[in-house]
């Protein structure tokens, strides 16, 4: 009987090839992850891909179109837009993954202590209610503009935005989670509500809350875009797509190139994460198949 | 007479609900021996559960529940106790097997992780000496190649598999009281068999007082040494397996017994079942609860609310009225059986 040992380490692979094959086999999630990828990829090797520096100024070479020397051309200040958006990639994908790792660990702590006791669950929801009342592009606008522009600061208030909402999918699923005999025969057993609460409750709610994180990921990159666009994101010399929009909105006669490429990138990249998100759902959700 | 493990006294336990208070164990006493299996025994909805999970305080007291009395464990009153030292007593001095073995393990743990969880908790041991222990408990509970099995998570076993590692959760600690919550309930009839065997031989060997709360009256002639039988949130009956199954004294009990399809002998041409259904909280009759039900109802039944007698020798208490008539003569029933159902 000790092949028993085998035919499990067997049957785990097979359950893990299973796996991957569903991943393969479901055809949007595989784009999306491969866009994700290669915008993860251009980012992180920006310095080695960028033909020049994000910040280097040709002043001659103003509002060039694009050329074999500048594939998207260049801008006000005879920068490279393929550069910049390189670099810019960098500042977007940090910005999104910081805050959704911020927004899924703050996003689960809330949710799980509101589901397991009453008093604190009515003060935090009616605290995310209050957040969520207001809409959390304005709501960032407001917290930018409270503390000043700064790529860190542009993370802090879009997952203080983006809290809310994870907090409740977070509760949502730690309640039913809450209901399972195995949490009462946990308690039974002596263990104290912090340990039920970490231990057992939080693992059993990770994959409503990964899926949701990816699809914070994206809308932190809208809406980072969309702050460093008005204003209020991104300080202006560092490249993020918002600001080489910014800065193009006033030559978009002349230069479409500045509009039309960080655009295409911003879309590209919120389009594959959501994809992403989507495959990730189908993958870890059982129900939903 | 052994000594007591657990007394209950007069234990209610109501419930806060938007129709307001729920009283679903009203006035319970009982109590187990060290080493002794009780029974008990009832419909659905007879407050067994309740009762069982009272003893261990697992109702949330800010919001939901009330409960009253007392429960004496080892001379200690639990009620008195904070919520840090109940927590002690809970998996470690008392222990608990629910009766849905299929939900009651958690599923991103391995089994073993779980059957180490008790000891991490109450005796602190290393977690090697814990895994160690967790060997040593599936193999106490039949299960073959442990070394094997706590690696396992809960999906890849049997239920009737599951259901032993429950009860070698609920024994990791070497309880003084094991309370089994119907713990045959979800499992095939071979599968119940074994288990029964084994909690069985699991009190022989560890001399802990075990409270079995099922509705199968077989499962508690062949394990129980006394039975106390509930009645919506009442004892109507208690007394020893003997007492209890040759000369049932509460109609209920009667009814009871008779419900069990007989095997061998004279068979009724239909089945016997007690009319009617057990009534809800707030529907709860006057006078004798199960009055309504009772093919033996006599006026004076739903005027005077019963008190549990005692009827004589070795502890055999009954809450009916015409005990001793039922006793002494086959009494004759005052209607048939589902002629007034209902409440």
């Amino acid at each position: 009987m000790t092949d028993l040992y085998a035919i499990r380490k067997k049957l785990l692979k097979e359950q893990r090839q299973l796996l991957v094959h569903k991943f393969f086999k479901n055809r949007l999630a595989v784009t999306g992850g491969t866009i994700t990828f290669v915008m993860l990829f251009l980012a992180l090797l920006a310095p080695v891909l960028a033909p020049q520096g994000p910040l280097d100024m040709i002043v001659t070479d103003r509002l060039l179109a694009p050329s074999a020397a500048h594939p998207f051309g260049t801008d006000t200040f005879g920068r490279d837009v393929f550069t910049r958006i390189l670099y810019g990639a960098r500042v977007s994908m940090a910005i999104g993954f910081f805050v959704g790792l911020i927004t899924m660990a703050a996003g689960m702590l809330l949710g799980l202590l509101a589901s397991y006791f009453k008093l604190l669950d009515e003060i935090l929801m009616r605290i995310c209610d209050g957040l969520n009342a207001i809409p959390s592009t304005l709501l960032a606008i407001a917290f930018m503009s409270a503390l000043g522009g700064s790529i860190t600061n542009v993370i802090v208030s879009l997952s203080i935005v983006s809290i809310p909402r994870m907090a409740r999918i977070a509760r949502s699923a730690a309640v039913v989670v809450k209901g399972q005999t195995y949490i009462e025969a946990v308690s039974a057993a002596g263990a104290s509500p912090l340990h039920i609460i970490f231990r057992h409750m939080a693992p059993n709610i990770l994959s409503p809350v990964i899926v949701q994180a990816s699809y914070v990921f994206a809308n932190a990159i809208i809406t980072e875009a969309a702050l460093s666009f008005l204003g209020v994101g991104v300080p202006v010399p560092q490249p993020s797509w918002g600001n080489i929009l910014y800065e193009g909105k006033d030559v978009i006669y002349n230069a479409w190139w500045m509009i039309v490429y960080p655009a295409v990138f911003t879309a590209l990249t919120v389009f594959g994460l959501n994809l992403f998100g989507d495959g990730l759902r189908d993958l870890l959700d059982p129900h939903t198949s | 007479m052994r000594e007591k493990i657990l007394e209950i006294e007069n234990l209610s336990t109501s419930f806060k609900t938007e129709r307001g208070i729920m009283k679903a164990v009203d006035g319970v006493s009982f109590h187990v021996e060290k080493g002794e299996i009780l029974g008990l025994v009832g419909e659905s909805g007879c407050g067994k559960s309740v009762t069982s999970q009272s003893i261990l305080r697992l109702y949330d007291e800010k919001y939901t529940a009330e409960y009253e009395g007392r429960i004496l464990f080892d001379g200690c009153d639990l009620l008195t106790l904070g919520e840090k030292e109940m927590r002690k007593i809970r998996g470690h001095e008392i222990s608990m097997i629910f009766q849905d073995a299929l939900s009651s393990l958690n599923p991103v743990f391995t089994v073993g992780n779980q059957i180490m969880e008790p000891l991490l908790i109450h005796q602190k041991l290393s977690k090697e000496e814990a895994r160690k222990k967790a060997v040593e408990l599936l193999t106490l509970v039949g299960i073959p190649m442990p070394e094997k099995r706590v690696e396992q998570y809960p999906h890849e076993l049997s239920g009737g598999m599951r259901q032993r590692v429950m009860i070698a959760i609920a024994l990791a600690c070497r309880p003084k009281l094991l309370i089994a919550d119907e713990p045959t309930t979800a499992l095939d009839v071979t599968v119940q068999a074994q288990i029964m065997d084994l909690i069985l031989s699991l009190n022989k060997k560890l001399s802990m007082g075990v409270i079995l709360i099922t509705h199968d009256l077989s499962v508690v002639a062949e394990t129980c040494s006394r039975v106390a039988v509930m009645y919506l949130g009442q004892i109507v009956e208690e007394g020893s397996v003997f007492e209890i199954f040759d000369s049932p004294s509460h109609p209920y009990t009667k009814g009871l017994i008779q419900s069990i399809p007989r095997m061998a002998g004279e068979r009724a041409r239909r089945l016997y079942m007690i009319p009617g259904t057990v009534p809800l909280l707030n529907q709860i009759p006057s006078g004798c609860r199960f009055a309504p039900r009772c093919p033996y109802v006599l006026s004076a039944c739903r005027k005077r609310t019963q008190e549990l007698l005692e009827t004589g020798a070795g502890g055999h208490r009954v809450r009916c009225m015409r005990f001793a008539e039922l006793e002494t003569k086959e009494a004759a029933p005052v209607r048939a059986a589902g002629e007034e159902c209902g409440v």
